[in-house]
């Protein structure tokens, strides 16, 4: 089932630097929406 | 989910975790031996794209809030400093080369994941890839 497409969204990485999510669409992409402790 | 991306990758998939907190989080989490890209949505663009939502005030009453934590902690998990958005839920998604969304779990409590099996099925459905256990 398809819900939406997504436009492209920009996230930042690790170290700070800005990436767009379509970055990592080269291939199906599981997106695990989490929380950062510690 | 860890122990699952010899498999994603295998399905010519792959993972990236997302979370409204800290670079330095992200970055930890990559340190300690998370084997995917660690990202930061600090403004929270791509929850909301995903239509995941905020638990809301009255909702840390429900039992299954207190019961996913208490969960977590018989595991060992000791939550540090939290950073972003505290009432920001969780959610799983599978998007497609052409950025369709093709499923999406949205969790209803914090800690609340689908299993790595449904979401192993789904991939496998979306690739048209087979069970190595069939």
């Amino acid at each position: 089932m398809t819900h939406a497409r997504l436009p492209d969204i920009d996230l930042q990485t690790a170290d700070g630097a800005s990436i767009e999510l379509g970055a990592f669409l080269d291939r199906t992409l599981i997106v695990i929406a989490v929380r950062y402790y510690g | 989910m860890r122990e699952a991306n010899p498999e994603v990758e295998r399905l010519g998939a792959r993972v990236v975790a997302v979370g409204t907190g800290a670079a330095y989080q992200a970055q930890h989490l990559m340190d300690t031996g998370m084997p995917f890209p660690c990202l930061v949505d600090a403004d929270a663009r791509l929850y909301t794209a995903l239509g995941i939502g905020r638990l809301e005030w009255h909702e840390w009453l429900k039992p299954g809030v207190w019961r996913n934590y208490w969960r977590a902690l018989r595991r060992g998990s000791r939550p540090g400093q939290v950073t972003g958005d505290p009432r920001r839920l969780s959610g799983v998604a599978l998007i497609d080369p052409e950025r369709n969304v093709r499923w999406v779990h949205r969790s209803q409590v914090p800690g609340d994941y689908p299993p790595i099996d449904a979401v192993l099925d789904v991939l496998r459905q979306t690739t048209g890839a087979s069970d190595p256990r069939d």
